[in-house]
This record gives structure tokens, C-alpha cells and sequence, in this order.
């Protein structure tokens, strides 16, 4: 079943490049250039990951989606923004990311989207970007690696043991 | 130094750190940031190859020579408005064991830039001077591959680090006992308890607890990242949170790993035709993963 996102961006042309990348992803997007209309989708949707773009909103205007964080428990959120907003937007329950506003870069977008839709456990630094190279290796190329043999491995090349 | 300045360093030669740093001063530029990248590898300078700038009109060379009085008179202009490269020297024969005051004077110099962001490309090695270098940054990444040849190096060269920073703290102390701790430290089949630096800073406690106190407070403000490079599978990913672990243990460190960049063809191809990952090949895995490090580094 495809993931629900709801974007919402204030710009036409940004609204429609990022809803056409994440659609070319898989998502099923739903677009809105409208706050109110956009919270009222999160209300009845229930997306699995809302993108808010702040092209154009003064910071204040960007608290009213920390408001919505009850009805947003278990999406995760995606703020483009052109600095960390950690320090104006506290969504403590939610799982939210940000990537910069300008240049509008719908690859990192897609990225970081598809990274906030993994389960928590197999969240990493762009590790969903390594099954696609394990696919190119053979049986024997692929390497398992068992942390605590690793771990005792090390410690008698440096001499801890 | 109140600019960003970000320090790259791979202990282990040959594991991408110049890839890294050149690709990574392209997306920092990208993004808007005023870049300065340097190339000190002294002695083995190739940042300016991996960028593709041919006929280097000037370098650290000159710097240190007295050529020019200022390090930005060799700032040398890239493809990119925002980004400028200082080439390394290769000229001069013993120039990686630059003395002290030379050191000294580029560091001030490189303080004194005038961008949002300097990047240092440091030398493979734990020698002193990649060991200073690294420690005026405000942002320190050690780039290591998942094998075990390159994280032994790593714990090598940041065991290195804790011993230097603990040197010069116990000095500043005039703690001159404690100081003693660390030189039989360094012979681990005498002194085996003080193979750790849990174990050493034990036995400072013994003869000069204040000076342990402050060594220890001064250890929880190292907190290098670590970037795995040419990462094949998910399970090789595994060998950031081992090595993370073991610095914890037995450093007394917090090292985090911000970064597995995956091994990517393109690279390879990127090298042969002299030209840059991220202005060839933007969209491929490792520029995505550059991109994503470019971010953490801004806004960490």
C-alpha cells in the first residue's frame, strides 16, 4: 500500500515539482497551498508524512503545525526550510526533519521523505540508499558483519585484550 | 575561531577523505555558504586535482616562503562563486614537518578568511601537525572505511589526540607528576592498567585529583564525527557503532558516526575524468549522502 503525504507549499511551481518528485516515488500526494485546507486533510487523511514548505512564511506562521502535533503522533514531519527549526517548532511526539528551502532540491527531499517513512529501527545516515548497491553484489561479496567478533577482532589488533 | 571551520582527517590513507572534502565544499557551496577549502596534506596536496583545477598559479609554497604576505592573496577561484581553494605546497621537501611558529602563523591566517566555512583537508597519518590542524576546528570528521585495517587507524590516531590534549592540559596545570602518567602510559606491557584512558586519568585521581577532574571535563568536550566511507551493505555499517563504542570504552571519547556514504561506481569514474562527483554526477547515491553530511555540518 503506498504511503500518504500531504504537502503543503504556498508556490504553485514548487508545490507541484515537489508533489510530482515524491509521486514518481510512490507516494499518493495530496497538495495545498491553503493552511486551513491543509490541516483539515492531515485531520481526515491521517498522512503518513507531511511536507511543509516554508518558501515564502515567516517563522511565527510555521508554529501553527507545531499545533497540530496531537493530530500528527504518528507521521512524520518534513520541513523545508532554509535554517534548522528546531529551536521555533517543538513537536516532541512526531518524528521531523528538515532540509533546505533554496536551492529546492527535490532529490534530498525525496531522500529524507522516504528515509522519515522507515520504521524507526531501520532508520540510518541514507542507509536506504545501500540495498540498491547490495543488489549489484554477488553472495560472495556481501559481508556480514557480527559486532562482538568484530569488536574482539579489534581489540587483539590494538592490544586491549 | 568563530567561523565554522571543519576539519577532515583520514588516518588511514587512501579511504576517500579528499573525495569527501572537495565533494563536500561543493555542496556547502551549493548551498549558499561562502567556502574556503584547503588543501593541507602537506607534502601530498591533490585537492586541486580532485576539484580539476589545472596550472595552480600559486600555493602554501608561496605562504610559506613569504612569497605573499596574506593567505588570501593564493586563494585560487573554482568553477563555483561561492567556493575558493588554497592549493597545497609540494615543493618544498620537508614541508610536512613544518616548526612550530610556521604552524602557528597559518593558523592564525586561517582564521582570519574571510568565509562562512573553511574546510581543512588534512594528511593520512597522526603526526602532530594533523593532530594541531584538526584540533582548531570547531567541527573535527574522521572518514574511515568499515574494515579493520582503517578503524584500527582511527582508534590509533584519536588515542593520539586524547594524549596530546591530556599532554598540554597537565602542562597548562603544571602538573608535572600527572604528566608522568602519561609518558608510562605509553609502555602498556609495563603498565597494563593504564591502557585505557579511564585507567590513566585512575591514576592521576591518585596523585593530583583537581588535574583529573579538568582532564576528564576537558575529554567530554572531544566529540569528533565519523563518516563511513565506500559502504557496501547495511551490515557494514555495523562497524560505526562498534568503533563508536570502543572510543566510549576505552578513550573515554564520544565519537558519533553522522554519515555512511555508499560505495558508488561513479566515483571511480568521476576520478578518471578529473572532474568532481557533485558537479558530474549530483544525483548519484554518493552526492546524495555528501549532501545530506553538507546539512548535518551546517546545522550541527
Amino acid at each position: 500500500m503506498s504511503s500518504q503525504a500531504v504537502i503543503f507549499s504556498p508556490d504553485d511551481m514548487r508545490g507541484a515539482l515537489i508533489s510530482r518528485m515524491l509521486e514518481r516515488k510512490g507516494l499518493k500526494v495530496s497538495l495545498f497551498k491553503n493552511i486551513r485546507n491543509a490541516s483539515e486533510a492531515i485531520a481526515s487523511l491521517k498522512p503518513h508524512i507531511l511536507i511543509v514548505d516554508t518558501e515564502g512564511y515567516f517563522p511565527s506562521e510555521l508554529g501553527y503545525f507545531a499545533s497540530l502535533s496531537p493530530l500528527l503522533a504518528d507521521s512524520a514531519v518534513l520541513f523545508v526550510a532554509n535554517s534548522s527549526i528546531n529551536d521555533t517548532i517543538n513537536m516532541p511526539h512526531t518524528k521531523v526533519d528538515w532540509c533546505v528551502s533554496y536551492p529546492l532540491d527535490l532529490q534530498i527531499i525525496a531522500t529524507k521523505a522516504l528515509e522519515l517513512l522507515k520504521p524507526k529501527e531501520a532508520q540510518g545516515d541514507f542507509k536506504h540508499l545501500l540495498p540498491d548497491i547490495e543488489k549489484g553484489l554477488t553472495e560472495e561479496d556481501k559481508v556480514v558483519i557480527e559486532d562482538e567478533d568484530l569488536e574482539k577482532d579489534l581489540m587483539g589488533f590494538i592490544g586491549l585484550k | 575561531m568563530s567561523k565554522k571551520t571543519i576539519a577532515i582527517v583520514g588516518p588511514k590513507g587512501g579511504i576517500g577523505k579528499s573525495t569527501i572534502s572537495s565533494n563536500l565544499a561543493i555542496a556547502l557551496a551549493e548551498m549558499g555558504k561562502k567556502v574556503t577549502a584547503l588543501d593541507l596534506d602537506l607534502g601530498g596536496a591533490n585537492l586541486h586535482v580532485l576539484l580539476g583545477i589545472k596550472n595552480v598559479p600559486h600555493s602554501l609554497d608561496d605562504f610559506l616562503l613569504k612569497k605573499v604576505e596574506d593567505l588570501k592573496d593564493i586563494l585560487i577561484d573554482t568553477e563555483l562563486r561561492n567556493l575558493k581553494v588554497i592549493c597545497g605546497g609540494t615543493n618544498i621537501p620537508d614541508i610536512a614537518n613544518m616548526p612550530f611558529m610556521q604552524k602557528m602563523k597559518l593558523i592564525n591566517h586561517i582564521s582570519r578568511l574571510d568565509s562562512d566555512i573553511a574546510i581543512l583537508d588534512l594528511a593520512a597519518g597522526s603526526s602532530f601537525n594533523v593532530i594541531d590542524f584538526l584540533f582548531i576546528a570547531n567541527q573535527q570528521i574522521i572518514i574511515t572505511s568499515p574494515e579493520s585495517p582503517s578503524l584500527i587507524k582511527v582508534y590509533g590516531f584519536l588515542k593520539s589526540c586524547v594524549f596530546r590534549m591530556l599532554s598540554f592540559h597537565l602542562k597548562n596545570e603544571r602538573a608535572e607528576e600527572a604528566l608522568e602518567v602519561l609518558t608510562r602510559a605509553k609502555d602498556t606491557d609495563a603498565n597494563p592498567h593504564l591502557k585505557t584512558i579511564n585507567g590513566i586519568i585512575g591514576e592521576i585521581e591518585g596523585i593530583n585529583p583537581a588535574a583529573a577532574e579538568s582532564s576528564k571535563k576537558m575529554l567530554t568536550d572531544f566529540r569528533p564525527n565519523i563518516v563511513l566511507n565506500m559502504v557496501r551493505s547495511e551490515d557494514e555499517t555495523k562497524a560505526g557503532k562498534v568503533i563508536c563504542s570502543m572510543l566510549k570504552q576505552y578513550l573515554s571519547i564520544e565519537a558519533k558516526v553522522i554519515a555512511s556514504v555508499p560505495s558508488d561506481e561513479m566515483v571511480r569514474r568521476a576520478l578518471f575524468k578529473n572532474r568532481p562527483m557533485m558537479l558530474i554526477y549530483p544525483g548519484s547515491p554518493f552526492c546524495l549522502a555528501i549532501k545530506g553530511l553538507a546539512e548535518r555540518c551546517i546545522y550541527n
